[in-house]
């Protein structure tokens, strides 16, 4: 077995021997490289900005070192401890009912018969993806008015307040209109994922199945999941590592001051104290926010890739 | 082959002029100021913090009044001289600016409406010190400065121990009109309102159906003129907005609109229970103050409490927040189901009555809209907050307008600062005084090489000469009548220069005169903020701003629990957690920052 293993191992290639043959790969690898660099490495020098009481015209180096002073001013405002909770619940809504919703859908995808429609309805699952996001936003904010069509129907079939439920303080409104928004805007696009995931799972399982006597559910539930579960884990983990700290601009264009008890994250939160209209924009404090959630990111995808290790073997690194 | 090359060689050269095109580079000869290209002595640029404010042209180079101005030649080798206006993106405004400053790419000439303090500035080498230039160029301005206290205080800045001119301010011959103001229904006063002392209905209506201002009646109030002047009168009014909406049928129409956060920062009707703004503010004694603790505050949400409960005030007015304070729920109120709203001239009159297709505002037909003064308190609160005059409005405290300042670039680049200053001078003599406010005589029009006046139904240029009472000019037919914004066209407002108010006869009708006297009766003493020339050092003001921006985040979230009755106002402790709350966000050492500049600039001291 050994010896086997041996065999199919690369044999080890010094690296300007390597380059001399294969340096067309490494030319391709440079626009990476370089955007990589540039773009997502550099730019994290700005991480001193939450140390500093960073002033645009003193730059990086002469600005004023504050030290935790930005951290301290972050976690002692009043309304903090309403904003972490919120993106935590948040944070778990997009993580459970939003993260299961593009898998369900690439699924039920895989089991329809007509190509054709297959094909449309992928199709058009992915329009709302491409549509800007204040005008989803808008969409949603006159559906939802007191005369707005599902204010009318939901006061109609089940007796709800006819008012505008964007602007209901109590929990999980805010909370059910932002995850139904994300899922209509995102079930498409991200099943795109799984959908390619799943057409790389063997025909001949399905049809050995098939032949067992296997009907469609039990063939996906006992094949077409089970394949594309290192997906699964790969997109949840990555998902957990972001759920903290992205798609929270969204709030801003639907929130409003009766539900900040519900809406407010730690996104709005801090934009509202850096950038409010008509004030100092306080870059420092966003910087300190936005490492804050950085880290916070980085914790939760580190925890959840450990745990997915154990538990089910599979993870992403 | 040879096809696609010269498509590809027109290609190039498309792009080539257009982007010297993009560049300026190949502008339109017109006249004289025109050919002269940025490398010349005369060739400025200028940074203005908003467009021209006008539908007529996207470029301010091609505003007729500029253009007549350039037509002339100035300095000791009388040059002429050519403006290249940089207008930075809406909103974006200070970040251009900034920009600007980092990049060291200044304009020659910069508008100072939110450039930091000018001594600043000068100690950074941005701008240049134009005590020389004014002395020689600009004996007009320096009249002005010799004069009026208040722009001397904007302008001259003691660097050192001695005197320099830094800035080029505007000066104000009046207080200015303001564009916003509380308008509410008058012809349902008339309609379903009774005189409070006799009993008997009012009578009144348009004289002239044409004439969106010509409205008579005989509506009396119950404080016994024929303005509503306090509290009292409002609601004596809210009673009436009732029955009218009763009447009509306008079951989603309310008495008052309120802006979503239940307050403006700036004070607005706040300041009508005792003065002051739920912000900062200078009291009558010169201190710095913060409103958020006030009696004035707490009785005002008193009043809203009040309000909300009976159903005057809009009961979703915490939802209405991507609306203008100028411009809540505007549908409804050009749908005319508001009783009493902050609002713009626009509305005033019958403006929002849809003659053209009367099915569109059904319920404003017959309408009347007049603009009421700042009301004061005489019904809620302890006897301090009560009959005191509001004295944080809208209208503005001061004589002097933005300052303009020539930059170090115009000097590094060889520009002719003399010729500049004597073209800026221009502006402050009683003719260009005019061209700036006005606009242009059809002569000078002619002599501009613009056919805009010609374009615009202006054959007789903008004003005539008159001599009644105040008055020296009085606008064309076709300008006064405009409801658009040909008033702002045709002169040059973003100069720097004297702003004629008084002399100005613009037309206006009583009714609508009246409306612009109402929103401007009690001039803004007390807020600071805005008021042009009073500049908080960068520190001090990014410190201040910090604090105001925490306090903000904190009342915005939390004053409407006040008004929609969930926190009682009145109790003792409520009212005591919600001062310890704002206490927390530091307001104290704000208060001690601006103490300095209030003194310096002499704002409200006793």
């Amino acid at each position: 077995m050994a010896k086997k293993d041996k065999l199919f191992q690369t044999p080890k290639v010094p690296w300007k021997k390597d380059f001399k043959t294969n340096w067309g790969v490494y030319l391709m690898f440079i626009p990476i490289f370089l955007y990589t660099l540039v773009l997502h490495y550099v730019p994290m020098f700005g991480i001193v900005m939450a140390f500093e009481d960073y002033d645009i015209n003193k730059g990086y180096f002469k600005s004023p070192w504050v030290g935790m002073a930005n951290f301290v001013e972050l976690f002692s405002g009043s309304d903090f401890p309403r904003a972490i909770f919120n993106t935590v619940v948040i944070a778990l809504l997009k993580c459970t009912v939003g993260f299961v919703m593009p898998i369900l859908f690439a699924c039920l995808l895989s089991l329809l018969r007509s190509k054709k429609y297959k094909r449309t309805v992928q199709t058009s699952s992915y329009l709302p993806n491409f549509v800007a996001a204040v005008i989803v936003c808008f969409l949603v904010q006159e559906f939802v008015k007191q005369d707005g069509p599902i204010t009318l129907l939901l006061h109609h079939l089940f007796g709800v307040e006819n008012s505008n439920l964007l602007a209901d303080p109590n929990p999980p409104t805010f909370w059910i209109i932002y995850l139904v928004m994300g899922i209509w805007q995102g079930i498409g696009w991200g099943s795109i994922m799984y959908v390619a995931a799943i057409a790389t799972v063997s025909g001949d399982l399905h049809e050995a199945a098939a032949i067992d006597g296997a009907t469609r559910l039990q063939r996906l539930t006992k094949i077409t999941i089970p394949c594309i579960m290192p997906t699964i884990v790969m997109m949840f983990v990555l998902g957990i590592g972001t759920s903290f700290a992205a798609g929270y601009d969204n709030i801003l264009l639907l929130y409003m001051p009766t539900t900040y008890p519900v809406a407010d994250t730690i996104y709005t939160y801090t934009y509202r104290l850096a950038f409010a209209a008509g004030g100092a924009r306080d870059y420092s404090l966003s910087a300190a926010s936005g490492l804050f959630q950085s880290i916070v990111g980085t914790i939760l995808l580190m925890g959840s890739n450990y745990m997915s290790k154990k538990a089910s073997g599979s993870s992403l690194f | 082959m040879k096809g696609s090359r010269r498509v590809i060689l027109g290609l190039a050269g498309l792009s080539m002029a257009a982007t010297l095109g993009g560049c300026g580079i190949l502008r339109g000869a017109g006249n004289t100021a025109t050919d002269l290209n940025p490398e010349d002595d005369t060739y400025y640029t200028m940074w203005i913090h908003s467009g021209p404010g006008s539908s007529y042209y996207t470029e301010y180079e091609d505003n007729p009044a500029i253009k007549y101005a350039e037509t002339m030649t100035w300095g000791d080798e009388g040059k002429s001289i050519f403006i290249d206006f940089v207008i930075p993106p809406a909103n974006k405004e200070p970040d251009d600016l900034q920009n600007m400053y980092i990049n060291g790419n200044l304009t020659h000439i910069l508008d100072g409406v939110i450039c930091d303090s000018a001594d600043i500035m000068y100690s950074n080498n941005r701008i240049i010190d134009l005590t020389e230039y004014v002395n020689q160029y600009m004996p007009n301005y320096k009249k002005v400065l010799d004069t009026v206290e208040d722009v001397r205080k904007s302008a001259v800045f003691n660097i050192d121990g001695e005197e320099k001119i830094l800035g080029i301010v505007t000066v104000n011959e009046s207080y200015m009109d303001v564009n916003f103001g509380y308008e509410y229904r008058r012809d349902w006063i008339v309609k379903y309102g009774s005189n409070p002392q006799t009993g008997a209905a009012f009578t009144g209506g348009y004289t002239d159906e044409n004439d969106p201002d010509s409205w008579e009646d005989d509506v009396v109030f119950p404080s016994g003129g024929s303005d509503p002047v306090y509290i009292s009168d409002w609601e004596w009014m809210f009673g009436i907005f009732e029955t009218a909406m009763e009447d009509m049928g306008i079951d989603d129409g309310y008495c008052i609109s309120m802006y979503y956060p239940g307050y403006m920062w700036s004070g607005g009707l706040c300041s009508s229970f005792g003065g002051g703004t739920p912000m900062f503010y200078a009291n009558d004694q010169g201190q710095a103050c913060f409103g958020g603790v006030s009696d004035s505050f707490r009785t005002y949400l008193e009043c809203l409490s009040a309000w909300y409960e009976k159903g005057w005030l809009d009961k979703t007015f915490d939802q209405k927040t991507s609306d203008a304070h100028y411009a809540i729920d505007s549908a409804k109120i050009h749908q005319g189901k508001i009783g009493i709203w902050y609002g713009q001239q626009s509305t005033l009159g019958n403006r929002i009555y849809n003659r053209n297709d009367p099915s569109q505002t059904p319920l404003a037909e017959g309408i009347f809209v007049a603009g009421a003064p700042m009301p004061i308190n005489d019904v809620y609160g302890p006897e301090e907050c009560r009959n005191v005059i509001p004295d944080c409005t809208a209208a503005g405290v001061s004589m002097r307008g933005n300052p303009v300042y020539i930059t170090t670039k115009a000097v590094e680049e060889g520009k002719d600062i003399g010729a500049l200053c004597a073209f800026l001078d221009y502006f402050y003599t009683e003719e260009g005084a005019v061209v700036k406010t006005v606009g242009l005589t059809r002569e000078q029009a002619q002599a501009s090489g613009s056919d805009f006046y010609e374009k615009n139904g202006l054959t007789e240029g903008a004003y005539t000469n008159v001599s009644e009472g105040d008055y020296r000019y009085r606008l064309t037919d076709t300008l006064a009548k405009d409801g658009g914004n040909l008033k702002i066209a045709v002169c040059a407002g973003k100069m720097p220069g004297i702003e004629l108010v008084n002399s100005v006869d613009r037309c206006q009708s009583a009714s609508f005169r009246a409306s612009m006297d109402a929103w401007i009766k009690y001039p803004n003493i007390g807020l600071w903020n805005g008021t042009p020339g009073f500049i908080i050092e960068e520190e001090d003001n990014k410190a201040i701003e910090k604090i105001r921006t925490k306090l903000l985040n904190y009342m915005d979230a939390h004053t409407m629990e006040f008004i929609k009755g969930q926190k009682d106002v009145t109790d003792d402790k409520t009212w005591e957690d919600w001062c310890t709350m704002l206490r927390k966000q530091n307001y104290e050492k704000a208060l001690g920052l601006v103490q300095p500049y209030l003194e310096k600039y002499d704002f409200r001291q006793p």
